[in-house]
C-alpha cells in the first residue's frame, strides 16, 4: 500500500496526470464515403483526430484500378479552396494496386471537407467528404508513459538539486582547494532550498495543467448540445412532444439547415431491447428573441416504456449534430387508439425487437436478406449489403426515401454509439452539398461532381466499421411502391 | 576516477595559456562550441515560431527543431565529454578547476549544461504527449515547452558559467576572449527570456501596462548580470546588442524565404516566412544601466547593492518607457512597413488580417497607469536585485 501511495504522490509531483476516461459519443468518428469522384468510383475513410488540432488519416480505394493521381486537401467551411493549403498528393500503399493513403492537419474545430481529386484517363474528377472537425478525445496516459515521466522527472530533479549543491559548495572556490564545512553546509542549504523550489514548482505546474485540462473540458472538448425533452398530452389523448435546445454552442452557432426534406431527423428507440423504432421529423416552433430552436411533433402511440432519444441536426456550415436524451413515454390513454399514426409521411415505426441476422419478412410480401457475414471484428471495415427481393423473388424496385435508396440506423446495445448510414456512407448528404455550392463558382466550375443519389443498385451497401466491441442493432430503411419499410437486426461485433 | 584534490601552486594554475593548443584568445575551443552551441536554441525558437505562422505543418524534422536540438545537443555532448575526460583521463590544472558529483568531475557550466540537455530530452516525449492530448499547440507557453525552455535556459546559463569560470581565472590582460564569451552567452540569454515573453511583447502590446510589468520582471536581470560580471567597460550594453543582433538578423533573413502555408484555414495568405516582431531597442536602458553600475562601482553590500537596485530598476522602466512608447507607434506605422522594420508582417496564415494589427490592444483594460507603472518599477527593482546577488555569485565562479 505504501508502494501504492508513494506512486501516486509521485505520480502528482512530476505531472504524471491521469485522466479520466474518454466521454462516450454518439456515433463513431470514422467517416465513409463510397461514390464518384468524376467518372472513378471510390471509397473513401477519414479517420479524425482525436483532437484538435490533429492529423487525421485518409485512405483512398478507386475501384476502377485507373487512377494515375489523387490528391486530397482540407477545406473548412468559412474560407473554402481559397483558404486552403495546396493538395496533398495521396501516395499509393505498397503492395497496393489502387488503395492511396495520406494525412492532413486538422487546425481548427468546425465543419470541414476532403476534397478528394482523381486524374486518370479519363480526366479530372472530385469527392467532396464532410466531416466534423471536432475534439472527442481525453487522452488516458499509458502507464509505460507514467513510469517514464516518473523516472526522467526523477533523475532530472535529483539531478539538479546535486549539480545546484555542488555549486554552491565548490564553484567559487580557487582552483584545487577542498571546501570546507561552511562550503559543504552552503552546499546542503542550497540542495534544500533547491528542492523546496522544485516542489513548489511542480505544485504551480501540477495546478496550471489542471486549469489546462478543465479549459479543455469545458471549451474544447466537444459536447453533444442538450436537448431537453417535454412531453404534453391533450384532453383528446394526442401526446405533444417538445424538443428544445440551444442555438448557440462553442464550436458552431450557425443556423439549422434542411437536410433530406427535414431539419431534423428523430429516433426513438425503446430500451432496454430495441422493440420499437421511431423514425419521426419534428417541425420547428419558431422563436423569436432567443437562441433556442424549439421543435415538436404529435407522437404516434408508442409502446409505453423508456426510449433513447437520438436527433439529428445538420447546420449551415456543413457541421452534423447528434443531440441526445431520454424519454418516458406512459401509456397512451384508451381513447388514442393503438394505431401506428404518424404525423409526417415520411415517418415511420416499427414495432418488434430486431432478429438475429437472417432474411426477414416484410408487409407487402417482400424479403430483406443480409448479405454479410456476422463474424464482424472491431474497426475492421466492411459493407454491410442487404438485398430486398418481391415474394416471387426478384429484386424490388427500390424508390428513394428521404433521398436516398437506404438508410441503415446502428445503435450499440448501450447507447454509446449511434450512426445514420446512406449507401454513399456516413457523410450528410446537405453538408456535401452546401461545400459544392460554395466551390461552384470558383474550384469546381467545370468540374464534373457526384454528390446526389445515383441509380438504384440491385444491393444496399452501407460501407462502415464498428468502433468498439458489443451487441448493435440495425434498422434498415427502404421505400417501395410508396410504402416505408424497415427491418430490424441484431449482431455482436467482437 | 579521483576525488582528491590536486594542490597547485596558486589560484590561476588552471589558467588559460593564450599558446596552447585548441585554445583562442586564451579559451580552448569548447568554451567556443558550447556558447555558440548554445546560441542555435533561440535562433531555432525564433525560426520554428516564423515557421509555425508560415507553414504551419511541422514535423519532428523540420530545420527549426534541428536547430533546437543542436543547441541542446552539442554544448550536451561537449559538457558530457569534458565530465568523462576529466573524470577518467584527467588533467592535472584542468581537473582542479572542477566540481565533484556523484564521482564525476567537470567544471560547473557542464554540469549545468548536461541538466539542461537532460530535461530538453525529457520535454520531447511529454511535448508529443501532449499534443496527443490537448492537440498541436499554438502557443508557446505551455507546460511542455515551459521544460523545454528550462532546458535551453540552463543550457544557456552553463554556457555563461562555463565562459565566466575561465575569464575570472584568466592572468590579468588575457581575459578578453572569454570576457567577449561571456557577453555573448548574456546576449543568448537576454534573447531566450525576450522569446519566452513574445506573446507580450508584440507592438501593438507596447502601451498597456502587462507589457511593461513583464519586461521589468524579466529583462533586467542578465542586463545587469552582465554589466557586473564582465572585466570590460559596457557589458550589458553589449549584451544588448548581441540580442538585437540576433533579433534584426532574423529579421532580416527570415523573410527572404518564400513559404507557403500547408494548414486550413488560411486567413492570410503570405507568401514569405512571416518575420518576428522588430526588438525592443534595451541598448538605450542598458547604457543606463552601465552608467548606474559605472557611478557605483563595484560590487557593494547589501544595502548598497539595494539601494543601487531601486536606481535601475526605475532607471530600466523610465527608459524603456522612453524608448518603446514612440518606437511601437512606428512600428505599427506605415513607414515602418519596409525590409528594415518588418512593420505588419509578422503576421501568419492563421491570422485573420485587419484594424486590429497596426492598432494597440486591450486600450481599456491594460492601460498604463501610475499603478501599474509602480508595479513594473518594483518588479524592476525586485530583478536588479536578484541580478546584483546572482552577478556578485558569478563574479567569484572560478570553476
Amino acid at each position: 500500500m505504501k508502494s501504492q501511495r508513494l506512486f501516486k504522490i509521485l505520480a502528482l509531483a512530476l505531472w504524471a496526470w491521469i485522466s479520466a476516461p474518454a466521454q462516450a459519443h454518439v456515433g463513431s468518428p470514422t467517416v465513409f464515403f463510397q461514390g464518384l469522384a468524376g467518372s472513378y468510383p471510390i471509397r473513401v475513410t477519414i479517420r479524425p483526430p482525436g483532437v484538435v488540432p490533429g492529423l487525421a488519416q485518409i485512405q483512398v480505394i478507386v475501384s476502377s484500378g485507373d487512377a494515375t493521381k489523387v490528391t486530397v486537401r482540407p477545406v473548412r467551411w468559412d474560407v473554402g479552396v481559397k483558404g486552403s493549403p495546396a493538395a496533398d498528393t495521396a501516395v499509393l500503399v505498397p503492395g497496393e494496386t489502387n488503395m492511396y493513403s495520406a494525412q492532413l492537419w486538422l487546425m481548427k474545430s468546425g465543419a470541414f471537407s476532403v476534397f478528394v481529386e482523381v486524374t486518370g484517363p479519363r480526366g479530372d474528377g472530385v469527392a467532396i467528404v464532410p466531416l466534423n472537425s471536432i475534439a472527442v478525445q481525453r487522452l488516458v496516459m499509458a502507464r509505460g508513459m507514467v513510469a517514464l515521466f516518473l523516472a526522467g522527472g526523477l533523475f532530472v530533479a535529483i539531478l539538479l538539486i546535486s549539480v545546484v549543491g555542488a555549486a554552491v559548495r565548490d564553484a567559487r572556490l580557487p582552483a584545487g582547494e577542498e571546501p570546507s564545512p561552511v562550503h559543504r553546509m552552503r552546499g546542503w542549504c542550497a540542495r534544500g532550498i533547491t528542492a523546496g523550489l522544485l516542489t513548489a514548482g511542480l505544485y504551480l505546474g501540477n495546478t496550471w495543467w489542471n486549469k489546462v485540462d478543465k479549459d479543455y473540458r469545458l471549451n474544447r472538448l466537444y459536447r453533444p448540445a442538450a436537448i431537453q425533452t417535454e412531453l404534453k398530452t391533450a384532453p383528446g389523448g394526442d401526446r405533444r412532444l417538445v424538443l428544445s435546445f440551444s442555438q448557440e454552442s462553442h464550436i458552431d452557432s450557425t443556423p439549422l439547415v434542411v437536410d433530406h426534406g427535414h431539419l431534423m431527423h428523430l429516433f426513438l428507440i425503446h430500451e432496454p431491447d430495441g422493440g420499437v423504432f421511431a423514425h419521426l421529423h419534428p417541425k420547428r416552433v419558431q422563436q423569436k428573441d432567443t437562441n433556442e430552436s424549439v421543435f415538436n411533433l404529435s407522437l404516434p402511440a408508442l409502446p409505453a416504456g423508456n426510449y433513447k432519444l437520438y436527433a439529428d441536426i445538420t447546420r449551415e456550415s456543413g457541421l452534423t449534430q447528434t443531440l441526445t436524451n431520454n424519454l418516458s413515454v406512459p401509456a397512451p390513454a384508451a381513447e388514442a387508439g393503438t394505431s401506428e399514426r404518424t404525423a409526417d409521411s415520411d415517418d415511420a415505426v416499427l414495432i418488434g425487437a430486431p432478429k438475429a441476422l437472417s432474411s426477414v419478412s416484410m408487409p407487402g410480401g417482400f424479403h430483406l436478406a443480409p448479405a454479410f457475414s456476422d463474424d464482424l471484428r472491431v474497426n475492421e471495415e466492411t459493407n454491410l449489403v442487404f438485398y430486398l427481393t418481391t415474394a416471387d423473388g426478384a429484386v424490388a424496385p427500390l424508390e428513394p426515401y428521404l433521398g436516398m435508396y437506404g438508410h441503415l440506423m446502428i445503435e450499440n446495445s448501450d447507447g454509446a454509439v449511434f450512426n445514420h448510414l446512406h449507401p454513399l456512407g456516413s457523410v450528410s448528404m446537405v453538408s456535401q452539398r452546401l461545400f459544392a455550392e460554395r466551390e461552384r463558382a470558383g474550384f469546381l466550375a467545370n468540374k464534373p461532381l457526384d454528390q446526389f443519389c445515383t441509380a438504384a443498385l440491385p444491393e444496399l451497401s452501407f460501407p462502415y466499421a464498428f468502433p468498439k466491441a458489443g451487441v448493435y442493432r440495425l434498422w434498415l430503411q427502404t421505400k417501395v411502391a410508396g410504402k416505408i419499410l424497415t427491418g430490424a437486426f441484431t449482431i455482436t461485433v467482437k | 576516477m579521483s576525488s582528491q584534490s590536486h594542490a597547485l601552486p596558486d589560484e590561476f594554475a588552471a589558467a588559460p595559456s593564450s599558446t596552447a593548443v585548441g585554445r583562442i584568445g586564451g579559451v580552448p575551443w569548447y568554451c567556443y562550441a558550447v556558447a555558440f552551441g548554445a546560441a542555435c536554441s533561440p535562433i531555432g525558437s525564433i525560426w520554428d515560431i516564423s515557421w509555425h505562422l508560415s507553414i504551419g505543418r511541422d514535423t519532428f524534422w523540420t530545420p527549426a527543431h534541428m536547430m533546437v536540438y543542436l543547441g541542446g545537443g552539442v554544448p550536451g555532448l561537449i559538457c558530457g565529454w569534458l565530465v568523462l575526460k576529466n573524470t577518467f583521463w584527467p588533467d592535472p590544472a584542468e581537473e582542479s578547476a572542477t566540481v565533484r558529483l556523484w564521482g564525476f568531475r567537470g567544471p560547473v557550466g557542464a554540469w549545468v549544461v548536461i541538466w539542461g540537455a537532460f530535461t530538453m530530452l525529457l520535454s520531447g516525449p511529454f511535448d508529443n504527449w501532449w499534443h496527443n492530448a490537448y492537440g498541436l499547440d499554438v502557443q508557446i507557453i505551455s507546460p511542455p515547452h515551459v521544460i523545454l525552455a528550462l532546458g535551453t535556459y540552463a543550457i544557456a546559463i552553463g554556457a555563461l558559467l562555463f565562459v565566466i569560470s575561465w575569464q575570472n581565472r584568466a592572468p590579468p590582460g588575457n581575459y578578453l576572449a572569454a570576457n567577449l564569451l561571456v557577453l555573448f552567452a548574456s546576449g543568448i540569454l537576454l534573447t531566450e527570456l525576450s522569446i519566452f515573453t513574445t506573446e507580450y511583447t508584440y507592438p501593438n502590446a507596447q502601451h498597456g501596462g502587462v507589457f511593461y510589468e513583464v519586461c521589468c520582471r524579466s529583462l533586467p536581470l542578465y542586463l545587469i548580470v552582465a554589466a557586473r560580471v564582465s572585466k570590460i567597460k559596457w557589458g550589458a550594453t553589449w549584451a544588448s546588442l548581441i540580442y538585437l543582433t540576433i533579433r534584426m538578423a532574423m529579421v532580416w533573413i527570415l523573410p527572404l524565404f518564400p513559404s507557403e502555408p500547408r494548414l486550413a484555414p488560411i486567413y492570410n495568405p503570405i507568401t514569405h516566412m512571416a518575420a518576428p516582431p522588430f526588438p525592443m531597442l534595451l541598448f538605450v536602458p542598458a547604457v543606463a544601466i552601465d552608467l548606474l553600475m559605472q557611478a557605483r562601482g563595484e560590487k557593494g553590500g547589501f544595502w548598497r547593492d539595494t539601494r543601487l537596485a531601486l536606481f535601475l530598476g526605475g532607471a530600466f522602466f523610465l527608459l524603456l518607457l522612453a524608448v518603446q512608447w514612440p518606437f511601437s507607434e512606428f512600428l505599427l506605422s506605415e513607414p515602418s512597413r519596409n525590409a528594415f522594420f518588418a512593420g505588419n508582417q509578422m503576421w501568419g496564415y492563421p491570422d485573420r488580417i485587419g484594424a486590429w494589427c497596426t492598432r494597440f490592444w486591450d486600450k481599456g483594460s491594460d492601460l498604463l497607469g501610475l499603478k501599474t507603472a509602480a508595479a513594473a518599477i518594483l518588479y524592476g527593482a525586485l530583478q536588479s536585485r536578484i541580478a546584483l546577488w546572482f552577478g556578485n555569485w558569478l563574479a567569484e565562479v572560478k570553476r
